[in-house]
């Protein structure tokens, strides 16, 4: 659907309500990230999708980095022998649980929500493979700067990147008259 | 008012100018936050553990916990009464989300409502000594007694949801609390919806 005024593309969307999305919002997330720590989806889903993360980060590093190994979870440097492995929290899991639920809690059509979710899967997923690749090469370079940006700069890094598609994805959503 | 691309392009650039000051003053701050946020947890953990006293000390960027458990623990663990048990934490990992609060905040404005913004530091603070407690009890609930058993009795269910609470306390809130914090002070009135000109509130 077109919006005359403005010419941008937006979906028709239910009135908003700060308090009914903040109780979805808190309730899906915490029922997300419960069943995210069970362990068949552990088993099922999170372990394989670490490995996909690292295997695709160690390939799209090889590409400028023939010194890059992977082997499992673990990146690591076939000359040094200097490796991270990729966990929970690492995996760019917890943000893409967050961008759903704030996606799923707000008043927005099913087709909306989904196309929302596979752009912003898209975008944590590649600011996530840009954390790892620093954190690679910062851990070569330096244990203090690898646990600075590892516990405290890219976590608000990669919320803040939800943050902003979540914005986005906001814009194109028409408001209920 | 909701923004354009260009203007939340324009906070998130704003996010990380004032991210690099804020996390500078933050890092200066450290001792004094993670002793006013360990000795809450501290507290914490004297009211919701089998101990009498948690004393903590703030050690080279660290907080150490001694736990001395009380008299039915040591009792049923054949126990001298002198035993306290160390328990380590990293505050700055709790800690984080102040400065990342305070940056989404002075992004949005440089004329904030100060004194919600010095509430929700004050939360964040809380939150971290949340986090705090729940990463000593996890470590205390793994220590072995003599007989080879955990030291202290926990449930099955309260040792669930002590993993729970760890897991949410380092995974998420560090990072989500400060943006929940923000959308329901500065953020509310600016970004979501139903809040446009005439709708009031």
């Amino acid at each position: 659907m077109r919006e005359p005024s403005t010419g941008r593309t937006t979906a028709p969307a239910q009135p908003f309500r700060a308090g009914r999305f903040a109780l979805a919002f808190a309730g899906i997330l915490v029922a997300l990230f419960a069943a995210e720590l069970t362990r068949p989806i552990q088993h099922a889903l999170v372990a394989p999708w670490t490995d996909l993360v690292a295997r695709a980060s160690a390939a799209m590093l090889r590409a400028f980095d023939r010194d890059v190994v992977a082997s499992d979870a673990t990146i690591f440097s076939a000359s040094t022998g200097f490796g991270i492995t990729i966990r929970a929290g690492c995996n760019g899991v917890e943000a893409m649980l967050v961008l759903a639920a704030a996606m799923l809690a707000y008043p927005a059509p099913w087709r909306h929500r989904l196309l929302g979710l596979l752009a912003g899967t898209a975008a944590v997923q590649l600011l996530n493979f840009a954390r790892i690749a620093s954190l690679f090469y910062l851990g070569r370079w330096s244990a203090t700067a690898f646990e600075w940006a590892h516990l405290y700069v890219w976590q608000a890094l990669i919320m803040l990147d939800v943050l902003v598609v979540w914005l986005l994805w906001l814009g194109t959503i028409r408001p209920a008259r | 008012m909701r923004w354009g691309a260009r203007a939340i392009a324009l906070f998130a650039a704003r996010v990380l100018a004032w991210g690099v000051p804020l996390f500078a003053a933050w890092y200066l701050a450290t001792a004094p936050l993670s002793i006013a946020s360990g000795w809450v947890a501290a507290r914490l953990a004297e009211l919701a553990m089998p101990v009498d006293r948690v004393p903590v000390r703030y050690r080279g960027g660290s907080l150490v916990f001694d736990a001395e458990p009380d008299e039915q623990t040591l009792w049923r663990n054949r126990l001298p009464a002198a035993v306290a048990l160390e328990a380590r934490a990293n505050p700055m990992q709790f800690t984080c989300s102040i400065p990342f609060f305070l940056a989404l905040v002075l992004a949005t404005s440089l004329r904030p409502a100060w004194r919600r913004t010095v509430m929700g530091a004050g939360v964040l603070l809380l939150l971290a000594s949340a986090g705090l407690y729940f990463d000593v009890h996890l470590q205390l609930a793994q220590v072995p007694g003599p007989g080879g058993g955990p030291l202290f009795a926990t449930g099955p269910l309260a040792r669930e949801a002590i993993a729970l609470g760890f897991q949410l306390s380092t995974l998420l809130v560090p990072v989500l609390a400060p943006i929940v914090l923000w959308a329901a002070g500065e953020g509310r009135t600016r970004i979501l919806p139903g809040r446009e000109a005439g709708e009031g509130g």
